[in-house]
């Protein structure tokens, strides 16, 4: 134990960490958020989410006693509905990573490994995607679904729904990373071994091309979670994220930018700062992770 | 060839000078659904069309009917009205008006697909007697009559041949024909350009028969559906006139130098609309059954709303709430029914819930539109959270009033949130469209499907009563009868915000219909 304890701070990566205070940092408001996420039920005492515990009374009202960051318009406490939306982007974030990455190695592998028509086809679909903002591509994903589902079940799905748009939207940057790095091991002599084994392709796509390839996946998709979270946010933002009877941090902003004219400022700006930190801090871990891992540099 | 082009910019400079173009530009939150003044009977599709279509009256700004197509009218007989024509009138495409096309527009708004049919309520025959005298037939003497008949828009007979627009295209159906987009009035204003749900453009008819009172030369009508996007027009002086002001920006409007507000009650009554007819309800948790078919449910939600919370914290005191389904100042309507039948009580509608076998409760889909009313979307959240209370997980589907109307038109909805305005300021109209049952051309709007017979009876009775206490007396006893059996859950009449520019001057109107023939910009 103690072995693999040492082995771990002896890590390359583990020593570059510990002398990046910006990364230490960082991982703190990352962690910490995530503390919050996964906790929410134990740190907030009444559920924002539940419409029984709303009280219309209490709503608009500014930071003070008891509600340090104030209310919502519903009377929700901010304080208590961030920790909620919080939760809620990451999950959504995480997930729709998890989509997209995964659909995009399958597909970058496929190019790569099978090259011609296949390969092409991808690529050109890729091509076009990239065409589009993501955002307007998650828009076209959330506006289909909200058709293709009866009334009703919009709302109830609107967490898968924004996962699929969202993932759906960001596919092709894992795609264009893997196939590139695909093309360039496929020439390599253990892949050219293997083949001459007479390994089955797809074996050889998985055991021996896809472990060589993670290591730019896994900054990439550290990236993309912040993306992802800020097209959930915006998604939110304009409506058609999350509906605002469980708000996420865009859903709250929305809420919030209504009553900027008339001076509850709290609920659109503190949201909005739990949003860019939780950005931030994501972002400059997954630039010191590219850093880190880069045998280029330093 | 320089100085004639120079002349001629100072002799188009010296043209245009006395006669300054004013140009107006309003926001508001919806956009008309229609251009065919019989396809919808809905405010903001009104409140447009008034510009282009006109009737044989209309109102002026203190509401009174006064001649507009009709030069006068008289009653030869009880149940006979014949008008005289205002000669030399032309619609919009250069025809002449004449009595065939006010024959064709009141068939056209008494024909199945038409919105309007209430309007022409008790009418049986309109005839053509000569170019210029029309005879409406009504089936009994109907006091009312010249009350709906600014409702009743005349279209050219000729042109809707042409456009193959005789009938009123079914927006229920989501169907459209070519008066759906294009108009051709014989109003102040013509129809210049339309971007559906983006801007709507009206210029000022040069050969409209009135003076007008107005002086403006173009209006351009723009939806802003976000409130505050609204109000930051406003604000920055992007636009000249917006509404409504959303209720908590009122006071950044009033401190704002350039800036005035018009505030007044308004006619309209928001209320929430119960399937109680279907057997199962629809988007709903219970199977097999119906909970809002028992009177008890709905007592329990009426219990379970808050409305003086509602009131105070979303409309911030500017609505007035309801025990009824109309304003009072509606013709025949007894303001002693305006406070609500059952106090708000948690504790009684929680037992009234566990009585009727709901105290588990039940979920169900409130449908509401987001850009139709007044803080629409808030207050359906802030009575989700109420009826949470009593257990009822309400599901809130809020949408643009585009998906909302076909959706609850085709009556594809458990439970709902809208408003009714009388516009013929009569007691009639909405006991007519909302309350009685759905069949014929009643109850168009009766979403839930509410049927009593005797309140169907006593509605009808009442349109044909000539005695105003006698007519009073019919339509608060159809009211009460409703009211005890809960057929909606009457909330509150909503306040009307308007706010322009200091140099904007326009009467306000309780209808909360902006008529520019009635404004002047400095």
């Amino acid at each position: 134990m103690t072995a693999l304890a040492r082995r771990l701070w002896d890590h390359d990566l583990a020593h570059a960490f510990r002398h990046d205070p910006l990364a230490i940092l960082s991982a703190i408001v990352v962690a910490a958020f995530l503390i919050a996420a996964l906790l929410a039920p134990v740190i907030v005492a009444k559920d924002p989410f539940d419409l029984r515990n709303l009280d219309l009374i209490e709503s608009l009202l500014p930071p003070g006693p008891g509600r340090p960051l104030g209310t919502d318009d519903q009377g929700r406490d901010l304080l208590a509905a961030i920790v909620y939306g919080t939760r809620l982007s990451l999950v959504v974030a995480v997930l729709s990573v998890v989509v997209s990455l995964g659909l995009g190695v399958t597909l970058g592998l496929i190019a790569g490994f099978a090259g011609g028509f296949l390969d092409a086809f991808i690529m050109r679909a890729a091509d076009i995607q990239l065409s589009f903002p993501a955002i307007l591509v998650a828009l076209l994903v959330d506006g289909i679904a909200r058709a293709a589902l009866p009334g009703d079940m919009h709302a109830r799905f609107a967490v898968p729904v924004l996962i699929a748009a969202i993932a759906l939207s960001g596919w092709v940057q894992y795609a264009r990373t893997v196939r590139g790095l695909t093309l360039a091991e496929r020439s390599k002599d253990y892949v050219q071994s293997a083949r001459v084994s007479g390994v089955a392709p797809a074996r050889i796509a998985r055991a021996h091309i896809l472990p060589n390839v993670t290591g730019p996946l896994f900054v990439l998709a550290t990236v993309q979670i912040a993306t992802a979270i800020l097209t959930e946010a915006t998604l939110s933002f304009l409506g058609v994220g999350m509906p605002p009877t469980s708000p996420s941090l865009g859903t709250l902003v929305n809420i919030g930018n209504n009553y900027l004219f008339s001076g509850a400022w709290w609920i659109s700006v503190f949201p909005g700062l739990a949003l860019v930190m939780l950005v931030l801090a994501v972002n400059l871990l997954g630039d010191w992770l590219r850093d880190a891992l880069n045998p280029r540099l330093g | 060839m320089r100085k004639t082009m120079i002349a001629a910019l100072v002799g188009m400079t010296l043209l245009a000078g006395p006669a300054a173009a004013k140009t107006l530009i309003w926001a508001s939150q919806d956009d008309a659904a229609t251009m065919d003044p019989h396809a919808f009977n809905h405010g903001m599709t009104l409140t447009v069309l008034q510009h282009i279509y006109e009737g044989l009256v209309r109102r002026d700004a203190e509401m009174r009917i006064e001649p507009a197509l009709a030069l006068s009218w008289t009653q030869p007989e009880p149940t006979i009205w014949r008008f005289a024509l205002r000669p030399g009138v032309k619609f919009h495409d250069g025809q002449p008006f004449t009595a065939d096309d006010v024959a064709f527009s009141f068939r056209r708004a008494m024909s199945e697909t038409s919105d309007m049919k209430v309007f022409a309520a008790s009418i049986t025959a309109v005839k053509a007697v000569d170019p210029l005298t029309v005879d409406i037939v009504t089936a009994f003497p109907n006091a009312a009559l010249i009350q709906s008949l600014p409702e009743i828009r005349i279209m050219s007979r000729a042109w809707s041949e042409q456009n193959n627009a005789q009938m009123p295209a079914d927006l229920k159906q989501s169907r459209e024909n070519y008066a759906t987009r294009h108009a051709n009035g014989t109003g102040p204003f013509r129809l210049k350009s339309r971007d559906v749900d983006v801007k709507t453009v009206l210029s000022a008819d040069p050969g409209w028969w009135d003076k007008p009172r107005h002086n403006i030369t173009e209006a351009t009508m723009v939806r802003i559906a976000a409130p505050a996007t609204r109000i930051a027009a406003l604000l920055s002086g992007e636009v000249d006139f917006a509404y409504p002001v959303p209720v908590q920006d009122i006071d950044r409007v009033e401190k704002t130098a350039s800036l005035k507000l018009l505030q007044g009650p308004e006619i309209r009554t928001m209320f929430l609309a119960l399937d109680v007819a279907r057997d199962e309800l629809l988007y709903s948790t219970v199977k097999g059954r119906n909970p809002f078919k028992d009177r008890r449910v709905r007592q329990a939600m009426y219990q379970a709303i808050d409305m003086a919370a509602i009131n105070a914290r979303i409309m911030r005191g500017t609505a007035v709430p309801t025990g009824n389904m109309i304003a009072p100042g509606v013709n025949s309507v007894d303001p002693a029914l305006q406070p609500r039948a059952w106090p708000y009580d948690v504790a009684a509608a929680k037992a009234l819930m566990a009585e009727a076998g709901y105290a588990e409760g039940f979920g169900v889909t409130l449908d509401c539109p987001n850009d139709r009313y007044v803080n629409d979307e808030r207050v359906c959240q802030a009575l989700a959270g109420m009826l949470a209370r009593i257990d009822i997980k309400v599901t809130l589907d809020a949408m643009p009033s585009s998906r909302f109307f076909p959706k609850i038109g085709s009556k594809d909805t458990s439970l709902n949130f809208f408003g009714y305005t009388p516009v013929n300021m009569d007691a009639y109209n909405t006991l007519s469209v909302m309350i009685h049952s759905q069949r014929g051309d009643q109850g168009q709007w009766n979403v839930g499907g509410y049927s009593n017979a005797e309140v169907d009876r006593t509605i009808r009775a009442s349109l044909s009563e000539m005695d105003p206490t006698r007519r009073t007396a019919l339509v608060t006893k159809a009211l009460t009868l409703h009211r005890e059996d809960i057929g909606h859950i009457p909330l509150y009449q909503q306040g009307i915000v308007w706010g322009m520019k200091k140099t904007v001057a326009t009467p306000l109107q309780i209808d909360n219909r902006v008529n520019l023939a009635f404004f002047k910009v400095d």
